[in-house]
């Protein structure tokens, strides 16, 4: 364990030092005040309320995730392998005594932290946008429907940052999975529109899934039947993706 | 003498028909051990096998008694290596870049970065990013990062690439100074003869992925005028057949 | 040791294949709430129009402020497919206003009452009208555009369908639900719900009835709806309610309740009488719809229509335009065409021709049709004949014949001596 904690670390500083991290909160931020200002807009200008101080994280979080965090996850995810295996910095850290599985992992485990952190910084500050713009409707139990909704949005991101991960380990250029991962993200988004019937079972639309835990009552089997879907792409793709990172020789 | 590393009938062909078969070689600690070959004979190839950066089609790779393939952790606990090219994070400091490698050993604190900083001479350059480095530079960077958790085997390939003369001696001195008080054993690749025969105490020749010959330089400069002469008989004798 | 890595990630890979194979197995299988409503609808709708003798529906709709209500409408309609018999009555009340109405028909009439005339009007069909007025019920999802338009739809919903809930009752019938408040609201919808309801009623000054005028901080505040479907799959009523919540311009905030429920009873067992009108104003009317003009003869006679200029800015009559009908049976129709100037004006009698005689045949069951016209030189040409269903007019229009008027109107009233 004490390995992969190295490595771990190691993973988040060099993440950090990569300077995205600030960039995807920079953008995060200017998103979310961006919206609150068109939310206000909307207010003033039409009589609509538009969201109450509650509506608005949840609000930002439909946009967030199917727009901002994918791709800040796939910039990570491709820089931290394709990125790695072009400037050959993968030997770096691959000939020091961790196993490639933990190292695995541990890349892996970074690009999530860096998912989680930003789901949270967005989370925050729109609730405190939210709170200081349209201050009407605060409830715990919103409180709790937000806080849940950010939290659970990270697996769904962790299939999507291992689709990307196999794909990096499949395509040598950075620039050629950030591309296919578009138009394999574009192509399912389409596919589940157009065979709603079966959109279900398509990671694309397991994105949205924490709206379930704001139905009430909580739809307790639709969650664990989508969760067990998820943890069966998790697994299926980590095994995938760590299968072909082990074979890969530098 | 304890061996340190073992190597059993490795083999590991490319596609396109070249790399290594049935190497076998033993390395015992203290010493250091020149791999001597022309381009393209397979001395990176081993090496990356060595250090787990390539599978080998065949065969096994003991480093300290742990073999390379089934406990990857063990056997590079304490190995040193820079393969190919010194690699350092562009984005990070020379420090950085070596704080990132300190935290997989136990016994390395910022003295000792310091202290390897110093010893490679690059003490001044501590807080730049390598993307601004020369070749030179990097390169001892690599080699403080190698020697950094005093390991007791060092695998450097091509250990002076892009080092001018006074990094070559500082080089070589670095390493049988280490080997000397350490009792560090080295595994060395190069194709510069002159500098395997001055820093090396056992030769072995690596001829079109096979490896020809292992003896110690003493016994090779008796029979021999120098090194030259004894790769060039080596390679006409064994590996033109 | 490396065998086991191998067996590892094989038994890894197959745990991750069987649970997401069995999960998306069941997703696929398994009819979501969405889905069974969906179904019901289908059935409930094929049924309608295949299979029901008979049925009662009765759908109302029910607008709420802070509770009290203000607006209401009613609608039962009986219908017997069998023997083609409908009754539709609603009630609507608007305020303080109430509105009755009432609409029966069936293969021989049909009758027509609101409360604001107070009259039954009695439509007594003829011919080949009666077997058409009664159109069978179309099953909607077996249109063309069906299907697209339910991929259009689910797509649209997207995700909301999870929020439909599944309540199985013991007796087979079972109730589906669903309720999205406030942040489970999609903003878009709520926001364009909220502009539309305040471009509907947010600026009229009287609406004549009690809907406030909300002008700020409007939005959807809660969307229920509930559908109730009988063990043959049938739907037995829906009820939507939506709250929208708004201040006025004094800042007083009012939740608008709105409540549609439809509900569908009596199936085969619904029976449809006609109305008793005895000792009721009844008013009755001979449809000429059906079977083109009603009483023919009563067209024939003379149209007259002005022939007017503009001349100092001013309009100045200068003299008529006089068609008289000479015959018409329905079918076809003869009859004449002058002009007459007033004295001082003869010379701006058109140079072509101020007189004509026309005759032919109306198209089948129309009101008008292309006949011949013949002047008294003998040059002939088409015109374009048209008879008003119920108000003594008629239009003519000559195609060919010049008549040198810019002006021309080809509209005639009839002259009564």
């Amino acid at each position: 364990m004490g390995r992969f904690k190295t490595a771990l670390i190691n993973e988040i500083e060099k993440l950090y030092k990569r300077k995205k991290l600030v960039v995807a909160l920079i953008i995060s931020f200017i998103i979310i005040i961006l919206g609150q200002l068109i939310i206000l807009g909307v207010n003033r200008g039409f009589g609509i309320r538009g969201v109450g101080s509650m509506e608005f994280p949840m609000l930002v979080l439909s946009v967030v995730v199917n727009t901002i965090l994918p791709l800040f996850t796939a910039l990570v995810a491709i820089d931290s392998f394709s990125g790695e295996f072009s400037n050959n910095t993968m030997k770096i850290a691959l000939t020091r005594p961790v196993t490639r599985l933990k190292f695995f992992t541990a890349k892996i485990t970074a690009i999530l932290l860096f998912v989680l952190f930003n789901l949270l910084f967005v989370m925050v500050l729109s609730t405190l946008a939210g709170l200081i713009f349209n201050a009407n409707s605060f409830t715990l139990r919103g409180v709790i429907d937000i806080i849940v909704s950010y939290l659970v949005t990270l697996l769904p991101m962790l299939v999507l940052t291992l689709v990307i991960v196999v794909f990096t380990n499949i395509l040598r250029s950075g620039v050629g999975v950030f591309f296919l991962s578009i138009f394999v993200f574009i192509i399912l988004k389409a596919l589940g529109m157009v065979f709603s019937r079966y959109s279900g079972i398509l990671f694309t639309s397991m994105l949205d899934w924490y709206k379930l835990f704001t139905i009430s009552p909580l739809p307790i089997l639709k969650i664990a039947n989508k969760f067990s879907m998820m943890v069966g792409y998790v697994i299926i793709l980590f095994t995938t993706g760590y299968y072909l990172f082990d074979k890969k020789e530098f | 003498m304890e061996k340190v590393i073992e190597i059993k009938n490795l083999t590991k062909v490319f596609k396109n028909g070249r790399g290594i078969t049935d190497i076998n070689l033993d390395i015992h600690r203290g010493e250091i051990f020149g791999f001597l070959g022309p381009n393209g004979s397979g001395k990176t190839t081993t090496m990356k096998i060595m250090t787990g950066l390539m599978k080998p089609d065949s065969g096994d790779v003991k480093i300290l008694g742990h073999s390379v393939l089934e406990d990857f952790e063990k056997a590079m606990e304490k190995v040193g290596c820079i393969i190919e090219t010194a690699e350092s994070y562009p984005y990070l400091t020379a420090y950085e870049n070596l704080k990132q490698f300190s935290r997989y050993y136990k016994n390395v604190d910022d003295d000792r970065i310091n202290e390897v900083l110093e010893l490679t001479g690059i003490i001044k350059y501590k807080n730049e990013k390598p993307r601004k480095f020369s070749l030179g530079m990097k390169q001892r960077l690599g080699i403080a990062a190698a020697i950094l958790s005093k390991p007791e085997v060092i695998i450097l390939d091509e250990p002076l690439n892009g080092l001018d003369v006074e990094g070559m001696l500082d080089m070589r001195n670095l390493i049988k100074s280490l080997a000397e008080r350490e009792n560090t054993t080295f595994f060395i690749s190069s194709h510069l003869i002159h500098d395997v025969e001055l820093t090396c105490t056992h030769i072995g020749i690596l001829y079109n992925g096979k490896l020809l010959n292992v003896d110690t330089t003493r016994n090779i400069l008796n029979n021999y005028a120098s090194l030259e002469n004894y790769f060039v008989s080596e390679v006409e004798t064994n590996g033109k057949v | 040791m490396k065998l086991k890595k191998k067996t590892a990630m094989l038994i890894s890979l197959a745990v991750g294949v069987f649970l997401f194979g069995s999960t998306a197995l069941a997703e696929i299988a398994s009819k979501g709430g969405y889905e069974q409503m969906k179904d019901a609808l289908k059935i409930t709708a094929d049924n309608m129009a295949t299979k029901m003798k008979s049925y009662t529906t009765d759908m109302s709709f029910v607008m709420k402020d802070n509770g009290n209500v203000i607006y209401s409408d009613n609608i039962v309609t009986k219908i017997d497919v069998s023997k083609k018999v409908e009754e539709i009555t609603e009630t609507r009340v608007d305020g303080n206003k109430k509105f009755e109405s009432f609409r029966y028909r069936d293969r021989e009439r049909y009758i027509n009452y609101n409360s604001d005339q107070d009259v039954y009007y009695v439509h007594e069909l003829s011919g080949s009208g009666k077997e058409d007025v009664f159109l069978p019920n179309q099953n909607p999802f077996k249109q063309k555009e069906a299907a697209d338009i339910e991929r259009i739809v689910d797509a649209f919903v997207g995700n909301l369908k999870d929020y439909v809930v599944v309540s199985q009752n013991s007796d087979g019938s079972k109730e589906l639900s669903g309720t999205l408040s406030e942040s489970q609201i999609p903003a878009l919808v709520n926001a364009i719900v909220s502009f539309q309801f305040k471009n509907e009623f947010g600026y009229r000054a009287s609406l004549g009835n009690g809907i406030p005028r909300m002008t700020k901080d409007i939005y959807v505040k809660e969307i229920k709806g509930k559908m109730v479907v009988d063990k043959n799959g049938i739907v037995q009523s829906v009820l939507g309610t939506g709250i929208l919540y708004g201040k006025d311009d004094n800042d007083k905030e009012h939740n608008i309740t709105f409540e549609v429920l439809g509900k569908l009873t009596n199936v085969n067992s619904t029976t449809v009488k006609k109305p008793d009108l005895t000792g009721k104003k009844v008013e009755k009317i001979v449809s000429p719809s059906e079977n083109g003009v009603g009483n023919p003869e009563s067209y024939i006679g003379t149209y007259k229509n002005n022939i007017v200029i503009q001349k100092d800015g001013k309009f100045i009559k200068i003299g008529e335009r006089i068609v008289e009908i000479t015959s018409f049976d329905g079918k076809n129709i003869s009859g004449k065409y002058r002009e007459e100037y007033l004295k001082g004006y003869e010379n701006y009698a058109s140079s072509g021709i101020k007189e004509y005689t026309f005759s032919g045949p109306l198209e089948k069951g129309g009101f008008g049709g292309r006949v011949n016209i013949q002047d008294s030189t003998g040059s002939s040409g088409m015109c374009f004949v048209s008879i008003h269903p119920s108000i003594p007019k008629i239009n003519l229009n000559p195609e060919t014949i010049k008549t040198n008027m810019n002006d021309y109107d080809g509209e005639f009233n009839r002259v009564f001596e």
